[in-house]
């Protein structure tokens, strides 16, 4: 479809006399020397055509590799339209220096800078690395080496490996320049799509052809960026297992938010033909094999849990109160489950756990016209138990783990005031007002507690 | 706040709704507070809240919500953004749970870095509420203070919600504002 | 930051709605030998647009466009016998609570208000009743000290240039009675009094013509965005 409309975005072309995409816009602009092959260290990480598996469904017929690899420690030629997407992407860098949502915490920063520095090899000092305190699983990198890793993330890594996973996939985006290739592309299907459209009116066609042209544009970008995605797996992986990581646990990164994602059974993976990134499925699946084909022999390779709970430890806590903000009540669920059997911490994970029925704090009484609309068929959202004495539950099951904190007792004060049990509201307040370290709300529980006698 | 401003422009610039002047004097504020400002104040109705600004909502302002009910949300998210995960005041919320649904609706339209100073109870002309204050800033970085005093009548809750940039505009409006809440009667 | 102003100024030329584009305050005297202006980085970019008219980043262009208008500011404030220093960037400027970085975050809320509330008559704030007062506050005696300084000059500038296949698809539209957009500049500047922090000047230019990448179409381009600067 998309080269039935190419013929005709040609044909148009031809009618509008010497249409021409505008000079030097579209052809791939190299950094460095144009030898079609080019050797040195770039090469050697990203290991050139022995990368495009056959094991991998390319979606493009275009070739990848007409765009080289950029040479360590070198900016692209300041006549380029590379060097433009530099100097934009510097400009977005320096916002992010100084932005709100930036954890500068240097232990934390050079905890994954670390990682990063490994994996990279000489293209080390060309990606720098930003921790964005943002609650949802992503990992983004700029065409200029900006790196940026968000909380959601963070929460979600159960060891070194699995984060190195996602490190060593940017680092692929980095090295493969897929910024400038996805601008060059964006652009070049956007000019094609204004010669179209406007050979298309000339022709009196009307309006609704225009969308089928954006469309098959827009899958066209959007497979661009697929196959970007699977390029950036594979360079990931190789670097991880270069770098004496297990393999093994690169799928199943993937394995873990497709169980987190699916226990809201209303959510969808979002249309295909608009995806950006491969089905979570195919990548599980991909990155299984290759992990065979690349440490054949098991238990050799490094996941280093304990150094990753030791750095990401003092941030969970934070990290999951503002997990349970967004109000996504079945997915957190599973992820404090998830983690909870992942053994970080318990006493953390329940008493999240526990909040998160309390600030649902739905009981089966008011569910009544749920009932009726799920007898309907619609979604049924009552739940069996009251919201408080489940959360009860938790809370007490969070003070038998090791280190329960202060501030459960807080919790079960405001679960027990809910649940009209006065008596037990004041002595969970007392307890936590005499447990905590200078509580900000101390007087206005004292003032409580002195309303309830 | 940043981008509650820019809606707003938009929506001004379209002809919606302009400020009027606040003088000096006894003020209604919909059907939910009378106050007694001492200095002048431009102000915006928006329906659910009323917003009453000196050197415009970007730098500083005051929030007026309007009495919310079982259910509703406490700020408007950016327009197109659904309000589904919001938190939601449930009536029966004690002054703990309600402190937090203002740090999570904060944190839900942009609120960064938030830190919560002490928690007092308060009268509000004869109306037992109470006060924190908060240190925040938004994705730009720029540091921002904000006083939220909250009551709860009738089953409904009232939260005045100032704040401003802290370096100058908070300062120098404050004795200001804190004349003006303890002039406010919840009606 | 600015990027939401442009935005603004994009609709109110639609609606028709905008009123001034340029201030100055009545106490602000002259900017001559007795005083020295700041000049902060000036965040520009020049782009070219594409047939599609989406604007791609031009590196050398931009960089060109620096030079020139750092010259052209020295003539002009030279003409005008006022002393300029150049911000310096540090390491400081890398911590979002240093001083001067929350100034400059500062600079960018207030000038935006000020702006917003100032042009549109739509917007304004009644209870200014027409006079213009927006501030940064006294912290800005930090940089008065720390550079000498009586005033701080900041800039903004978007510049967008026709490429050819833009110049060619804007010719084909036209043939079929339909108009699109050749390039646009965006710019304004404002003026601080660094011993009051009071924005005492500013001025915003938004037209289809002006060229930054050559030294003497852009010095046009600066003195249009000094136009009526204090002297």
């Amino acid at each position: 479809m998309r080269i039935g409309a190419r013929f005709v975005a040609v044909a148009v072309c031809a009618a509008l006399a010497g249409c021409v995409m505008a000079p030097g816009d579209q052809k791939p602009v190299v950094s460095n020397s144009a030898s079609a092959a080019p050797v040195g260290p770039a090469r050697l990480i990203t290991g050139g055509a022995k990368l495009k598996s056959e094991e991998v469904g390319w979606e493009t017929s275009a070739d990848p590799y007409a765009y080289q690899d950029i040479r360590p420690g070198t900016r692209p030629a300041q006549k380029s339209d590379e060097a433009g997407l530099w100097m934009v992407m510097d400009g977005m860098e320096r916002q992010l220096r100084t932005a709100g949502n930036r954890i500068t915490d240097p232990a934390l920063n050079e905890y994954i800078q670390g990682i990063v520095c490994k994996l990279a090899g000489p293209y080390c000092p060309d990606i720098r690395t930003y921790v964005v305190r943002a609650p949802h699983f992503n990992a983004t990198m700029m065409g200029n080496g900006t790196m940026q890793v968000w909380s959601g993330l963070l929460l979600r890594c159960r060891n070194e490996a699995q984060l190195a996973t996602v490190l060593g996939h940017e680092i692929g985006h980095y090295i493969r320049r897929h910024s400038i290739q996805g601008m060059h592309d964006r652009v070049a299907k956007a000019d094609f799509l204004i010669f179209l459209q406007i050979g298309l009116a000339a022709s009196g066609l009307p309006p609704g052809v225009y969308n089928i042209a954006e469309l098959v544009a827009m899958g066209g970008v959007y497979a661009f960026g697929r196959d970007h995605e699977r390029e950036a797996d594979l360079i990931g992986i190789t670097l991880l297992a270069r770098h004496g990581y297990d393999a093994r646990e690169a799928p199943k990164i993937w394995a873990q938010l497709q169980q987190e994602m699916k226990a809201n059974k209303d959510y969808s993976a979002g249309s295909l033909f608009y995806a950006s990134h491969p089905p979570q499925e195919e990548r599980e699946a991909t990155l299984t094999r290759l992990a065979e084909k690349l440490q054949p022999a098991t238990d050799k390779f490094a996941k280093n849990r304990d150094q990753y709970l030791a750095a990401i430890g003092p941030w969970r806590n934070g990290f999951l109160a503002d997990e349970l903000r967004l109000g996504k009540f079945k997915t957190s669920q599973e992820l404090l489950k998830m983690l909870y059997a992942d053994g970080f911490k318990t006493s953390e994970v329940r008493f999240y756990q526990g909040e998160l029925h309390r600030l649902r704090g739905k009981t089966p009484k008011a569910e009544k016209n749920e009932d009726l609309l799920s007898f309907l068929g619609a979604k049924k959202d009552a739940p069996e138990r009251n919201d408080f004495e489940v959360a009860l539950e938790y809370y007490e099951k969070a003070l038998k783990e090791p280190d329960p904190a202060p501030v459960i007792y807080r919790s079960i004060g405001l679960a027990q005031q809910r649940l009209g049990n006065d008596d037990a509201a004041r002595e969970a307040l007392k307890t936590y007002l005499s447990l905590a370290k200078n509580p900000k709300d101390r007087s206005i529980i004292e003032f409580m507690i002195k309303q309830s006698s | 706040m940043k981008r509650l401003s820019l809606i707003l422009a938009l929506l001004i610039l379209n002809g919606c709704v302009t400020y009027s002047l606040v003088k000096p004097g006894t003020v209604k504020i919909g059907d939910a507070y009378r106050a007694q400002p001492r200095m002048e104040w431009s102000r915006l109705d928006r329906g659910r809240s009323e917003a009453w600004t000196i050197d415009g909502n970007s730098l500083h302002a005051v929030e007026f919500i309007k009495g919310l009910e079982d259910g509703e949300i406490l700020f408007q998210p950016a327009a197109g953004k659904s309000t589904d995960n919001l938190p939601k005041y449930r009536k029966g919320m004690n002054p703990l749970e309600i402190q937090d649904l203002i740090s999570n609706s904060l944190k839900a339209i942009g609120g960064l870095k938030l830190e919560v100073e002490e928690l007092r109870p308060v009268k509000l002309n004869g109306v037992d509420a109470f006060r924190s204050e908060l240190t925040y800033t938004l994705k730009d970085g720029l540091i921002r203070r904000a006083i939220a005093v909250s009551a709860v009548k009738n089953e409904k809750l009232y939260v005045l919600f100032y704040y401003a940039v802290k370096q100058h505009y908070f300062g120098k409006y404050r004795d200001d504002i804190e004349r003006l809440f303890q002039s406010i009667e919840i009606l | 930051m600015f990027r939401i102003l442009v935005l603004i100024v994009a609709v109110a030329g639609l609606t028709g709605c905008q009123t001034l584009n340029y201030y100055k305050s009545a106490h602000l005297g002259r900017v001559d030998d007795s005083r020295t202006v700041l000049i902060m980085p000036p965040d520009v970019e020049l782009s070219e647009l594409s047939a599609a008219g989406a604007p791609i980043p031009k590196a050398e262009w931009t960089d060109q466009a620096k030079t020139h208008m750092d010259k052209a500011l020295q003539k002009i404030l030279a003409e005008r016998r006022a002393h300029m220093v150049n911000y310096q960037r540090s390491a400081a400027d890398d911590d979002p609570d240093s001083p001067n970085v929350q100034l400059i975050k500062l600079h960018n809320v207030v000038g935006n208000s000020a702006i917003v509330h100032h042009l549109f008559e739509q917007m304004k704030l009644p209870n200014k009743h027409g006079k213009f007062d927006w501030t940064l506050g006294d912290g800005t005696r930090r940089l008065a000290h720390q550079y000498g300084t009586d005033f701080a000059l900041f800039t903004y500038v978007r510049d967008s240039y026709t490429s050819g296949g833009r110049a060619l698809a804007i010719t084909a539209a036209a043939l079929l009675g339909v108009g699109l957009q050749g390039g646009r500049q965006f710019g304004f500047a404002t003026l601080v009094d660094l011993r009051s922090g009071e924005i005492v000047w500013f001025n915003l230019l938004a037209r289809g013509n002006g060229d930054l990448r050559q030294y003497a179409p852009a010095e046009e381009t600066v003195r249009a965005l000094l136009e009526k600067f204090p002297s």
